[in-house]
């Protein structure tokens, strides 16, 4: 009788202990934190938008820079006119000079404007997608919060096994590839 | 009988291994539908979600008439047509559920220079990649809803590329998005999903 009532105790304080251990593991928010840089800079998305943008700006720089050459050599020619004491010849093409330095002005101001417009652009494009699958996989792996480490201090200090920076790298570009969200 | 019975049984587990799975016409509605089988994949990118859903012959056929009373002969003669082409059903839900062309807008051209761009100009910004090849919509169709929901329709066809191999490849539709600031857009269509579908139950002739 005593024997039968230690193994029921036994059992009880066992299945007890069992469901508490349950209770606390599934009552803790599950926490993890990634390296906001990281994911960006390997982010596929932003290697090729990257790269489109640099093209642009490359063909951007080749406009203003065959402006600026044109620009040079008719400043020279007129320089020369000076020297050599022809007003006529430097009063003749100072309109055009005018004209061609006006232009090469507002060229480079539209273009940077654009540069920088476009710069903005693909960023909230990147960071957008870069939110929803972070969001995405928080949700499919049960996170309760996800942190993003940008050195600006909102984390301050988080244990090596609650980085998941390389799990998060590769899921985000996975999704951005195409692939669906587990069911 | 016992015996009989048990090999008629026998018989029809081994028939069912065998073969793919056989669906009356709503259940294969359903089965195509339904995203756990792969052939629906969404992709949630801010306020917009996208949804792909690749839509095999008899499935087109079906939603033409709805008639769940076909045999394969007309269930062939609805088929022949379509034939030469793969074809998606894009989907573009926004959140506000309004229609795609009235979502922030600063003046009233911009409702007409949206509906203009997803009517003529979108085709342009979407491919397909199908294996090793990337195919140009070969069929497009915007399907206006005149704001009753916020479901916003694109049918899609692209040429089916000639394959060496018999395996089903991997369907990418990428959308180079213009309007809703989310970049580039891609969803997968799994070849996987794709060879996995069912067979259509059909009435006897």
């Amino acid at each position: 009788m005593k024997k039968r009532l230690t193994l029921f105790i036994l059992i009880l304080a066992l299945t007890g202990l069992t469901t508490a251990v349950v209770l606390l593991h599934h009552s803790r928010p599950k926490l993890a934190y990634v390296e906001l840089s990281k994911i960006y800079n390997d982010f596929e998305m932003k290697k090729e938008l990257e790269k489109e943008m640099t093209s642009v700006q490359d063909m951007r720089k080749r406009t203003l820079d065959s402006l600026e050459l044109g620009l040079n050599m008719l400043g020279r020619t007129m320089q020369n006119f000076e020297v050599s004491g022809n007003r006529k010849g430097v009063e003749e093409r100072m309109p055009e000079f005018e004209m061609r330095r006006q232009e090469f002005l507002q060229k480079r101001e539209a273009f940077s404007e654009d540069n920088e417009a476009m710069s903005q652009q693909y960023a909230e494009r990147i960071w957008k997608q870069i939110n929803q699958y972070v969001k995405d996989f928080g949700k499919e792996n049960g996170y309760t919060y996800i942190f993003g480490a940008d050195g600006t201090g909102a984390l301050m200090y988080g244990e090596e096994a609650a980085d998941i920076t390389a799990e998060v790298a590769k899921y985000v570009n996975e999704r951005y590839k195409g692939k669906g969200v587990a069911k | 009988m016992r015996h009989f019975s048990l090999l008629i049984l026998m018989a029809s587990t081994l028939l069912s291994s065998c073969g793919k799975e056989q669906l009356a016409p709503r259940q294969y509605v359903n089965w195509v539908r339904d995203e756990a089988n792969g052939l629906q994949v969404a992709k949630q990118l801010g306020d917009h979600r996208f949804t792909l859903l690749y839509k095999p012959y008899e499935y087109i056929a079906l939603m033409q008439d709805k008639n769940e009373q076909i045999n394969s002969s007309q269930m062939n003669a609805k088929i022949a047509p379509l034939k030469g082409l793969q074809y998606y059903t894009l989907t573009i839900t926004t959140a506000n559920g309004e229609e795609l062309m009235r979502e922030n807008n600063n003046a009233e051209s911009d409702y007409y220079n949206k509906l203009d761009y997803l009517v003529s100009y979108m085709q342009n910004d979407i491919s397909l990649i199908d294996g090793k090849d990337t195919l140009s919509c070969a069929l497009y169709h915007f399907e206006r809803n005149y704001n009753i929901g916020p479901d916003n329709n694109i049918l899609l066809g692209f040429e089916i590329p000639e394959n060496d191999d018999s395996s089903v490849s991997d369907k990418t539709l990428v959308v180079n998005d213009q309007l809703f600031g989310a970049g580039k857009v891609m969803i997968t269509i799994s070849g996987q999903a794709i060879s996995k579908i069912p067979q259509l139950q059909l009435l006897s002739q």
